[in-house]
């Protein structure tokens, strides 16, 4: 079975983990914009950053054999941030805009301040102009009201529900957000969010319609494999195989499909086909490590 | 020396998909060369869309292409894919058309800004473009990149670097080319640009790999022998 994990922060990840994630069918990943775990001072390091997600890391991914699309925003933490606030907002045009950015994310609130309300509303307002849909982050304090908000909002804009993937949701959130024609993403995450027992009842309860999980796996205690692991214990759980696949491959696949720039149809490395007759990449003279735990002959081949 | 302006009209021929308005050179209603305004941000947008509009398939050029662009100055295969080559192409047209130091700005520009494919095709072009030289310092840049990609989009199958770098960028290009297991013979003008300094650059790196055990570049006797 292939896995697609739609929310996972790869930047702050190793090459263990790509590794890792090959080895355990890992596809494609969805990397959203976030807050890098203290304050931002610069809205050119933003800048920097955006840069990296279409850039450096998909190429990094690719060396694995791993397909890595992201999304873009300003974050709800720093939307706080006057120094910053409006000049990431003002990039966001640009960068909406390049071919591995498939939604406007992660929005919404994190301690639900005036601020952070008026570029929820801006960045939703922001994906409708640019047709893309949003991932929306709900708080981790306060997250049912949180969640209620956050769809309040939703629905004042305008915004096509189907478009919007409400994540983190937890036992008390996802019937509000299924109530809705939104998404529900679950993070699998240890200690904070959900885990994989809880999100096999929460299968068994609310079925496989709109629910897509993933391991938000970031710089945290967190684990890359969560979502191959979810699957295991739903299969464990005694739910379907084509359930299983329907919440690891196909949802994720179909909603973000709907920015029209998921290109799923080579799931092989970006990698040219003017290169490929040059082997594996080399990054600092050495070889890689061997994809998926496969020895390979020492040096490059050149067929 | 590269006209621009045939280049871009012939570009634009081969491209298989519709070209951004202002980068066409005639308006064919009124029959004169319609004067349009520089617009950096349609421009960028552009630039950026390319790949979903020219798509991302392989290029293959026919005989009359290739002879067409041999004519032109263009005697190697400037891009591998549609999207790269109509990339190109909407740099060629508007190198011909903006005012100069406007081009400079708004390529070095869609480059910083760029996604992997949009840069790749920025460094193709590079050797098309009037006054090439001086976009040698991003050249350089993308010779220090760990994108494997980005490197090999200006080490080879383009003219650009023993054109117009100096010896030493010049000799880490090629020594990179070979930790990367990079084909030689795809560095145009290596011949030229072989130098006593390159040579020992090359022989060390023989001795380092020989001291690790490691495998040796095969190409690298093209470097040493006399």
């Amino acid at each position: 079975m292939r896995y697609f994990d739609p929310h996972i922060h790869m930047t702050s990840r190793t090459t263990d983990d790509y590794a890792a994630m090959r080895q355990a069918g890992i596809e494609a990943v969805i990397e959203p914009s976030f807050w890098l775990g203290q304050p931002r001072t610069h809205v050119g390091t933003f800048e920097d950053y955006f840069r990296s997600l279409i850039g450096w890391e998909p190429f990094r991914a690719g060396q694995f054999g791993i397909r890595h699309f992201c999304t873009l925003s300003l974050n709800p933490k720093e939307a706080n941030n006057p120094v910053v606030a409006q000049g990431v907002f003002d990039l966001l045009s640009i960068y909406l805009q390049k071919d591995a950015v498939v939604a406007v994310g992660e929005i919404g609130y994190d301690e639900m301040t005036p601020d952070e309300d008026r570029y929820f509303q801006l960045q939703l307002e922001l994906a409708q102009r640019f047709d893309l849909p949003v991932l929306v982050h709900t708080p981790h304090r306060d997250k049912k009201r949180g969640t209620e908000r956050s769809l309040a909002l939703i629905r004042a804009t305008g915004f096509p529900e189907a478009r919007a993937l409400i994540d983190h949701n937890t036992e008390e959130t996802l019937p509000l957000v299924l109530d809705t024609g939104c998404w529900a993403g679950h993070s699998i995450y240890p200690n904070t969010k959900m885990d994989e027992l809880r999100m096999v009842a929460l299968v068994r309860r609310f079925g496989t319609e709109r629910m897509i999980i993933n391991s938000a796996a970031d710089w945290g205690v967190s684990d890359p494999l969560k979502v191959p692991k979810t699957a295991e214990a739903m299969r464990a759980g005694g739910i379907r195989e084509e359930d299983i696949e329907s919440i690891v491959w196909r949802n994720p696949v179909t909603f973000f499909s709907q920015s029209g720039k998921l290109d799923l149809c080579n799931v092989e490395p970006a990698i040219d086909h003017t290169r490929l007759w040059e082997g594996n990449s080399v990054l600092r003279g050495q070889t890689t490590a061997p994809i998926g735990g496969t020895p390979t002959a020492e040096g490059t081949s050149r067929t | 020396m590269i006209d621009s302006s045939d280049l871009a009209r012939f570009l634009n021929t081969c491209v298989q998909g519709p070209m951004p308005d202002f980068f066409h050179p005639h308006d064919h209603k009124k029959n004169r060369t319609v004067e349009k305004t520089w617009d950096e941000q349609s421009f960028r947008e552009s630039f950026a869309g390319a790949s979903r509009r020219f798509g991302r398939a392989p290029l293959f050029l026919s005989d009359h292409d290739r002879s067409e662009l041999n004519r032109l100055g263009v005697t190697w295969t400037p891009a591998a894919t549609r999207d790269e080559l109509g990339r190109i192409a909407m740099l060629v047209a508007a190198a011909s058309r903006a005012p100069q130091a406007l081009f400079q700005s708004v390529l070095r520009r869609c480059y910083d800004e760029g996604d992997t494919r949009e840069r790749r095709s920025i460094l193709r072009a590079l050797s098309l473009l009037p006054s090439a030289e001086r976009f040698v310092p991003l050249a350089l840049e993308a010779c220090r990149s760990h994108l494997q990609p980005l490197f090999e989009a200006i080490a080879c199958d383009n003219p650009y670097p023993s054109r117009y770098f100096p010896n030493p960028p010049m000799n880490h290009l090629v020594l990179k080319a070979l930790s990367l297991g990079t084909a030689l013979d795809r560095i145009i003008g290596l011949e030229q640009r072989m130098t006593p300094e390159l040579r020992r650059m090359a022989a060390d790196y023989v001795s380092e790999r020989q001291a690790a055990g490691g495998s040796i570049h095969p190409d690298v006797w093209l470097v040493l022998r006399d």
